[in-house]
């Protein structure tokens, strides 16, 4: 056991020694891991906090229920029931059609329109806030209460948040595919800088085969090199990632102070940074092991 | 502890290299793997050390068949050997301690206890003061006992050496053999390819001289 670690010990000694006399190379092939894993992680996290934002606003859909001209009393009533009773509703109120007409009225755009209407054309409505802004949720619950006795017309407001939500979620998925292609790229980039390194040091690896070492012993240099070139890249990634949300937090501050808003995007905490060197790592890994395992079967 | 029986070894493409070969070498011994060239002396030694499989036949070391031995345990047979090759196949990138540092390394011998090990190799090849020498710096003759104190380091029970004294001048090569004597006498058991049999042999030693001797791929007797 103990020489194992004193084994594990002495590579990364040798590996970080090797990189070290590489400075320059090392540093552009971190940074180059760090830009792809940067572009598709910050990416996801700009959609995500947009969305979250969206939702907290009060720009909250609105579902306006409008009841039939001729309704009765206890449809009303029972509609009035079911809005009470129904899970899915943060709030609601009622606008009866004498208080919409008289609204009309004092509305100066629109008092023209109704001077020229004898008799009040307006129904009585409610407008629903629905509790979660989930667009599926709602659009279900919107023909749920199309279906209700006395109800006219269930409108859904805020289509345009609607499709905003639509456009966040292709982001989002945008974004997922961003990680695969980026993930891809990665392993090549990394397979591809330790079968370099394999290259140069060929002749060692050989001699070391003749004498008794095994894949292992000849692959773990590889694979602690592949798995810091990850972590350095994930360093790099997070602080590209710190940056561009700063610079952009800098230059939102006149846009959000226009229309009074406090929105800003999060810089990345310490969960983000780790989850960034674990994938950096997880991959530099896997990379240098499919890279060597490669060269290994071409030196047999 | 070494034993043919039968064995053949064909290279892909090639015609027959070694056939029928039958031996036994017991701990111990000193032995000398003689033929001209082209007679097949590495090869035999390769089959030796698992560095080559045989194409027919068995080969036992410690009673073990090695014939087919799996690619995973291959390793670990080759660690029992220390080989001195032919050309050396020293590291020219690294300096003299590194390469003797090498096969400790890979048996994970921790570092500490690998530096005085590393010394006493290059102490016993009369090489300790040149620890920091890259090897393309060095003569031929010191190459050849740097590539001797990378195989006696990892202290085998079998020393194999493919013509260490090939073209060293006869002062040399006698001091190089008597490295090898001397391991010999402290019980090791050392296998030597050569041209000839040396004419240096001290007369002590010819009680356990075994020859192998092979024509044409073919061992004579
Ligand atoms: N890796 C190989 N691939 C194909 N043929 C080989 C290989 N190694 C050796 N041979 C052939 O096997 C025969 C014996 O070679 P080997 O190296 O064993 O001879 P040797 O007795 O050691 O000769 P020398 O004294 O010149 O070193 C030769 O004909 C050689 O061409
Ligand atoms: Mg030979």
């Amino acid at each position: 056991m103990k020489s194992w670690a004193d084994q594990q010990v002495q590579t990364i000694a040798l590996v970080t020694e090797r990189m070290w006399d590489k400075k320059l190379s090392s540093l552009l092939i971190m940074l180059v891991i760090g830009i792809a894993l940067c572009l598709p992680a910050a990416m996801f996290s700009v959609v995500h906090q947009i969305q979250t934002a969206l939702g907290s606003t009060d720009h909250k859909p609105e579902i306006s229920l409008y009841l039939k001209m001729d309704i009765d009393e206890a449809s009303k009533h029972a509609i009035e029931q079911h809005l009470k009773q129904h899970g899915d509703i943060a709030e609601f109120r009622f606008v009866s059609k004498t208080t919409a007409w008289e609204n009309m009225k004092e509305d100066s755009t629109q008092k023209e329109a109704a001077d020229a209407l004898s008799i009040n054309p307006l129904p009585d409505a409610y407008f629903v806030v629905p509790k979660k802004v989930d667009s599926d949720r709602i659009k279900q619950m919107q023909k749920e209460m199309q279906s209700w006795h006395g109800v006219d017309v269930a409108q859904l407001d805020s289509k345009w948040l609607e499709r905003l939500d639509t456009i966040l979620e292709l982001a989002k998925n945008l974004s997922h595919l961003l990680m695969l292609l980026f993930s891809v790229a990665l392993l090549a980039i990394i397979g591809n800088t330790i079968r370099l390194q394999f290259l140069t040091q060929r002749e060692e690896i050989e001699v070391s085969k003749l004498i008794g070492a095994t894949h292992w012993f000849i692959r773990r240099p590889f694979l602690y090199a592949g798995t810091l070139y990850g972590v350095g890249g994930a360093i790099f990634a997070y602080v590209l990632w710190v940056g561009a949300i700063a610079f952009f937090n800098i230059s939102i501050t006149d846009i959000a102070d226009l229309y009074a808003s406090q929105f800003h995007l999060a810089l990345p905490g310490i969960g983000a940074l780790f989850l960034l060197i674990f994938t950096g790592a997880g991959l530099g890994w896997l990379g240098a092991f499919a890279s060597i395992q490669h060269s290994l079967v071409h030196i047999e | 502890m070494i034993k043919f029986d039968q064995v053949s070894k064909r290279y892909p493409g090639n015609s027959t290299t070694l056939s029928n070969i039958s031996f036994e070498i017991e701990s111990g011994k000193l032995v000398f793997v003689t033929g001209i060239s082209g007679a097949g002396k590495s090869t035999l030694l390769k089959l030796i050390a698992g560095l080559e499989q045989p194409s027919g036949g068995t080969v036992l070391i410690n009673n073990q068949n090695v014939s087919h031995l799996n690619a995973a345990a291959v390793p670990f047979l080759r660690r029992k050997f220390g080989l001195v090759f032919q050309d050396h196949k020293l590291l020219y990138d690294r300096n003299c301690y590194e390469n003797v540092a090498l096969p400790l390394y890979i048996n994970g011998v921790s570092a500490d206890e690998a530096a005085s090990r590393i010394r006493a190799a290059l102490d016993k090849v009369g090489l300790l003061n040149k620890e920091k020498v890259m090897p393309i710096t060095m003569s031929g003759g010191e190459q050849q006992r740097l590539a001797i104190a990378r195989a006696i380091v990892s202290r085998p029970d079998c020393l194999i050496a493919d013509e260490p004294t090939g073209n060293l001048d006869e002062g040399y090569a006698n001091n190089i053999m008597d490295l090898f004597y001397d391991f010999q006498r402290v019980g090791v058991t050392v296998i030597i390819a050569t041209h000839e049999i040396p004419q240096y042999l001290p007369e002590d030693l010819k009680a356990q001289m075994q020859i192998l001797h092979l024509n044409h791929g073919e061992l004579v007797l």
